[in-house]
């Protein structure tokens, strides 16, 4: 996302330290910065916001609550923090929205304004947008887009003359279409989310991706109804997908938008909407916001330190949590507090079947009661009654203290005997169907079913505790606990982990002590595939074979893929084989370039695809340019064969030149207890870029006297050759009457260009004249 | 003769040994994987933006080509209980992507994933594991430093940066900051997935890819030289004699 440094500096009434400085503190503590870029007296940075972040981050309001808390600075303007707007005064009866179904849309509200002014945007505003990549487009657009960028919340404006009667939020209908702003006709999926008027049931909106044409602004627009809601992330994906249109409101709600942040963001465009294009709030309309708790996160010192190997203190966590500038409690006595919480609960009415944060604390079931104490004390328990049985700590029955949970097979209700969430398929054997918070002194709290509230009853007494199966502690350590409220817009923070990560990263990761693992009693376990793969390759290597990579993407194989690359990619492949002799004829091309010079000897070892599943293969390719190419083709491969039958019992599948194993039943008969020593790359290796155009070959065959020795003739037509004489190979040597003749391949080759003919014949008749001089004579 | 080494197998044979003698098992696992290995399992949920990270080639059976060399953790785990001893394994393996190649990408490449898991196996270890390594890979006096990300299988995610200093480090390489591999704290629904009570263990996965090592160690500029099985190449990598 783009985001612009003065537009950040405006939540802050202290100056924010140089754009460079916050850059840093941002890569190192929370997003990789991508780019940074001078616009005017502006500085842009390009950050890259990931999915777990997006939540809150795709906005200047989320990167800036960041700054302050890396950068120690406070944040002044904060809208998200105040209390929710009411969105009052209501608007008259001509304004109603309904939505079909709340799980689509869990909020949905609408602000209708009068006598606005469809005109340019203010230069502060025309700015800032276009600091980030947007275009001005009018008063009212802008303000919706600006608020999106600002608190990321999306919105959408249509033109209140053209829109008939109520609004309804509602799925599409079969095969119902649209024209979108813009101008472009599509056909909505059936699991698409509309925004319609109820007159004529006509979609003016794709919910959370687009919005149509119908309703669209124009110059002559006086009133507008803007919209600001919550859609379902999952829909608003695929719909978004389907339609190829990823836009700036998608994805934002398929990284969910909470319902409360809507409201906010209504207000605001509203306050903006009259500051800039004038005009007057006739009202809101919106839907009710379902009751919810807020979700509590706790933390110790000794909890982060666990994860992250550090040595926080209690004062530590308390100045990081101050900089998130989020609202924490810390919590001396977590038991205690359990404790005391839980008998302010009695006769609270109980209620099966609720999502804890929409029941709690108005409605409980026996497990969402426990859970919901935990958790006020900081600490995140599973929510069914069987998890959270496995996720403490067993206790015998008779060492009861008051915080632990008991938990009995009542009958009353569904009795589990396997882990709900937690574990999955970790059985239970005693079956559990109800838990209890024990108090002391033989008394228990728990929500239950029979008289249908919150009760303390005798342990001994209690209908629900009839047949108690296990008791656990919570924790074992009833450390300070620092309990965040977790703020609505962050939605990343449900675990423990989550938190902690907060915690290191405005720690500082530079401040982790690295530190080295702890030895193991038991020895590694042998991979056999591995001990395998190396031992073929220490055989095919003493046969003087190199081992070469290829791609398992082909044009042909015997399972193809769904979504190519490229047709000639469309398959995974069957063989070795096919790509070996590809990998052979290019290799001999390039021959006279090679240290192999007249032989070509290849290996691969991978995995290929045949219909009857994944397999290990090896392949060996020999090509030999000899008079007995052949005969020497076949010697190798049958040397090579003989001592695969006879090591690992397989046979190949033998194709020209190339013989092919399927090593699968070798693997699986391997008991190696080592790994066999082989040579790594030498110390020196490293790698020069090879030309890619043609190289030349010519030949110089000579009778030298013996003073003229090899070294010599070597010497003298490497300095004749120059730069672009690539490879020297003495292919032929023999001696009579006092004179030898040398025969020599010479190859030539430029990195930037093809070499013409005239240049290398020069650069020739430099070597020959030389060597000539020199006493050759040329035969 | 001169044998030769193709950097791949050289890389990972360096590997292997490094982690070996850290007490790491080396694990491999199939190229073409269920999708609950290769994503649900992982915590990367159907529908959700976090599988945009990975282009993934699917198979019209439902199968996809791993993305990554992390599904190979899940099946380690379940086939060794973690009350039977810690956990510590690493892989080495091919990948695949969809995505278009060039000089840095290649549709298929090779990743090298570690796994360590106990009762108290903290951030800090990872640091100290992944500088043990990178000083003995690339030879010579290691610094890491670690920046937030987001992976869905780790919380806390972090990117692995690296620095070489002193004289044995290639001059290319020397006093520069380099981003080598992603990192973090196993997330406790990636443990739950695969057996292992996320209360009681904890423990740190990382991953990189293998061509990216060995361009940086060897001076490689394009990733897509490793899978022309072209000597040209690979006859630049000589074998250091035993």
């Amino acid at each position: 996302m783009r985001v612009s440094y003065e537009w950040l500096q405006s939540f802050f009434e202290e100056p924010l330290p140089p754009p460079a400085d916050v850059a840093h503190a941002l890569t190192f503590g929370a997003f990789e910065i991508e780019g940074m870029e001078q616009k005017g007296d502006d500085t842009v940075f390009d950050i890259k916001v990931l999915p777990d972040r997006a939540c809150y981050a795709l906005s200047h309001r989320g990167i800036a609550l960041e700054v302050a808390a890396l950068c120690g600075k406070k944040v002044t303007y904060d809208p998200l923090r105040k209390e929710r707007p009411a969105l009052t005064p209501r608007a008259s009866q001509q304004l109603s929205v309904s939505v079909e179904d709340t799980m689509r849309c869990p909020f949905y509200a609408l602000a209708r304004l009068e006598q606005i002014h469809v005109g340019p945007s203010p230069a502060w505003l025309v700015r800032r947008l276009e600091a980030i990549g947007q275009r001005s487009i009018n008063t009212i657009v802008d303000a919706t887009n600006y608020v999106m960028f600002e608190l990321g919340t999306p919105l959408h404006a249509f033109d209140a003359k053209k829109v008939q009667g109520a609004i309804t939020v509602r799925q599409a209908r079969e095969g119902e279409t649209i024209t979108l702003l813009g101008g472009a006709e599509c056909t909505l999926p059936a699991y698409a989310t509309v925004i319609a008027e109820a007159t004529y049931d006509t979609a003016i909106a794709v919910a959370g991706v687009k919005g149509g044409a119908t309703a669209e602004l124009t110059a002559n627009t006086h009133s507008v109804l803007v919209e600001a809601a919550t859609f379902d992330p999952v829909i608003t994906r695929k719909v978004s997908q389907a339609l190829g249109l990823r836009t700036d409101a998608a994805k934002r709600y398929e990284s969910s938008v909470d319902e409360e942040l809507p409201a906010y963001g209504l207000a605001r465009v509203v306050e903006l909407i009259l500051e800039i294009a004038g005009g007057r709030l006739v009202g809101f309309a919106s839907t009710e916001l379902a009751h919810r708790a807020r979700y509590k996160l706790g933390v110790s010192a000794r909890d982060a330190n666990h994860l992250l190997g550090t040595a926080l203190t209690d004062d530590s966590l308390r100045e990081i949590f101050v900089r998130m500038n989020v609202p924490y409690e810390e919590v001396r006595d977590p038991l205690k507090k359990v404790l005391e919480l839980a008998p302010s609960f009695v006769g609270a009415p109980y209620k099966l079947g609720e999502k804890m944060m929409r029941s709690a604390p108005h409605t409980f079931e026996c497990s969402t009661f426990t859970a919901y104490l935990f958790a006020q004390a900081g600490f995140s328990i599973p929510r069914v009654s069987v998890d959270q049985c496995l996720w403490g700590d067993k206790v015998v029955l008779e060492s009861l203290e008051p915080g632990y949970l008991v938990f009995s097979n009542s009958g009353e209700g569904k009795i589990w005997n396997e882990s709900c969430y937690f574990l999955p398929g970790k059985k239970v054997p005693e079956g559990i169907d109800h838990v209890g918070l024990y108090l002391g002194d033989g008394k228990v709290i728990h929500a239950a079913r029979g008289p249908g509230k919150v009760v303390i009853e005798d342990l001994k007494e209690s209908p629900g505790f009839k047949k108690v199966v296990a008791a656990c502690r919570v924790f074992d350590k009833n450390d300070v606990r620092f309990v965040v409220d977790v703020p609505p817009e962050r939605s990343d923070l449900r675990l423990i982990q989550d938190l902690i990560e907060e915690v290191g990263r405005v720690y500082g990761y530079e401040r982790v002590t690295p530190q080295q693992l702890p030895p193991l009693a038991k020895k590694p376990e042998i991979n056999q595939r591995h001990a395998l793969t190396e031992e073929i390759r220490a055989i095919l290597h003493e046969s003087g074979c190199t081992e070469i990579f290829t791609y398992s993407l082909r044009g042909h194989g015997e399972t193809m893929l769904l979504n190519a690359l490229a047709a000639d990619k469309n398959h995974l492949r069957a063989t070795l084989t096919e790509a070996m002799q590809e990998e052979l004829i290019k290799n001999e091309r390039n021959a006279p370039l090679l240290s192999t010079g007249r032989e070509i000897r290849l290996f691969e070892i991978g995995d290929v695809f045949p219909v009857s599943g994944e397999e290990l293969h090896v392949a060996v390719g020999v090509r030999d340019f000899g008079k007995k190419r052949v005969a020497q083709e076949k010697e190798i491969l049958d040397k090579v064969s003989a001592h695969m039958q006879e090591k690992y019992g397989v046979a190949p599948v033998i194709t020209d030149s190339v013989c092919e194993w399927n090593l699968g039943g070798a693997v699986a008969q391997r008991t190696a207890t080592a790994y066999p020593t082989l040579p790594v790359v030498a110390t020196s290796a490293y790698y020069r870029p090879f030309s890619v155009y043609p190289f030349v070959l010519r030949d110089i065959a000579l009778w030298a006297p013996v003073a003229l020795d090899a070294e010599r003739i070597q010497k003298i037509i490497s300095e004749k050759g120059g730069p672009l004489l690539v490879r020297i190979d003495k292919f032929d040597e023999f001696s009579k009457e006092g004179r030898t003749s040398y025969a020599f391949h010479l190859v030539f080759q430029a990195s930037d260009r093809t070499l013409s003919d005239t240049e290398v014949t020069a650069l020739m008749d430099g070597v020959t004249g030389a060597l000539f001089a020199q006493g050759g004579e040329p035969r | 003769m001169t044998q030769y080494i193709h950097p791949l197998t050289g890389a990972i044979r360096e590997i292997a040994g490094i982690f070996s003698r850290m007490g790491f098992s080396i694990a491999d696992g199939p190229e073409l994987e269920d999708p609950w290995y290769n994503f649900d399992a992982l915590n990367v949920p159907k529908d959700h933006p976090s599988r945009d990270m990975q282009d993934t080639f699917w198979l019209p059976d439902g199968r996809v080509m791993r993305t990554h060399t992390s599904p190979v953790q899940i099946r380690w785990m379940q086939a060794h209980p973690i009350e039977q001893g810690p956990i510590r394994m690493v892989v080495t393996g091919k990948c695949y992507r969809n995505e278009a190649t060039d000089m840095t990408h290649e549709a298929q490449f090779y990743q090298v994933e570690g796994l360590v898991i106990d009762t108290d196996i903290t951030l800090a270890h990872l640091k100290g594991t992944v500088t043990a390594f990178f000083s003995e890979f690339f030879g010579g006096t290691v610094e890491v430093r670690l920046r937030p990300s987001f992976f869905p299988f780790t919380e806390p995610s972090v990117e692995v940066d690296m620095r070489l200093t002193g004289e044995s480090a290639p001059p290319k390489l020397r006093d520069r900051w380099i981003e080598v591999m992603g990192a973090g704290m196993v997330h406790p629904r990636v443990l739950a997935h695969a057996g292992i009570d996320p209360k009681r263990y904890q423990g740190f996965a990382f991953g990189g890819g293998i061509e990216r090592l060995c361009m940086l160690k060897w001076g490689i500029d394009d990733v897509r030289l490793f899978h022309t099985g072209d000597l040209r190449f690979i006859q630049q990598f000589p074998a250091q004699t035993l």
